[in-house]
């Protein structure tokens, strides 16, 4: 899971709005590429959630 | 961003922080198509652009330097074409690295156009020619070389050097926005990096 470094900003892809709300329905590959860019940062506290021993 | 709406906010003073005038001796350029590829983000509160991200595939901005700030001229005024009106960007540059390759390089863009990153002293930008539009997405028209004065012998600052101008072209419709700020938090030196 993948979240935008700034809280507060609204990305373009494709005629459409991403906030932190949807942005993890971007393809994987195109979220791999921004990430690997610096726009977006893996969210830590979502993979936290995740069910654990 | 509403464009027939009347003025509703002011516009304070903050005397406790002004921001520092001036710009600084260089510029950001990027080519229009990577510019109209790029992947963008907005601040919801400010509407600044707090990152741009150009797309995969060794993509990269350019770099231009001049001497001084005062050799960077920018500007966008409201104009109108063809019965509706729009800002015209339009930035002037005097390079003091005069070759015959920067020269065609310069000359390649009466074709190919581009957006300018003007970075400010107090930390943001501003990009001319291109802006942010509600999505977000890159959007503006961009600019073309459309004076190559090239030379003021008689200036002991300019005299010899390489200088131009770009601007939107005459025949294309303008558009709506004017320049757009971009976020002191976006570090524009990762835009000339080419991408992987």
């Amino acid at each position: 899971m993948y979240k935008l470094k700034n809280e507060n900003s609204v990305l373009g892809y494709k005629g459409k709005s991403y906030t932190n709300e949807n942005l993890n329905k971007l393809p994987k590959d195109f979220l791999e590429y921004l990430e690997k860019n610096g726009a977006i940062i893996k969210d830590k506290k979502k993979k936290d959630k995740e069910p654990s021993e | 961003m509403a464009l027939c709406t009347p003025i509703t906010a002011d516009i304070a003073f903050d005397c406790t922080a002004p921001s520092e005038s001036g710009v600084k001796a260089r510029v950001i350029v990027i080519n229009y198509e990577d510019w109209k590829a790029a992947t963008i983000t907005v601040d919801a509160g400010t509407n600044e652009i707090d990152l741009i991200t150009l797309a995969a595939g060794g993509t990269e901005a350019f770099e231009i330097q001049v001497p001084e700030p005062k050799h960077i001229i920018a500007t966008d005024p409201l104009v109108i074409v063809g019965g509706v009106n729009g800002y015209r960007p339009q930035v002037q540059l005097s390079v003091n690295s005069i070759s015959q390759a920067n020269y065609e390089q310069i000359a390649s863009t009466r074709f190919g156009k581009v957006v300018v990153i003007v970075e400010l002293i107090e930390g943001r930008s501003i990009l001319y020619g291109g802006w942010a539009d509600a999505t977000p997405e890159p959007s503006g028209v961009g600019m073309r070389l459309i004076e190559y004065p090239g030379n003021n012998l008689g200036d002991p600052d300019l005299g010899g050097v390489m200088q131009f101008t770009w601007g939107s072209s005459d025949t294309e419709p303008v558009n709506y926005m004017p320049a757009h700020l971009i976020a002191s938090s976006f570090d524009i030196d990762t835009l000339l990096t080419p991408t992987a």
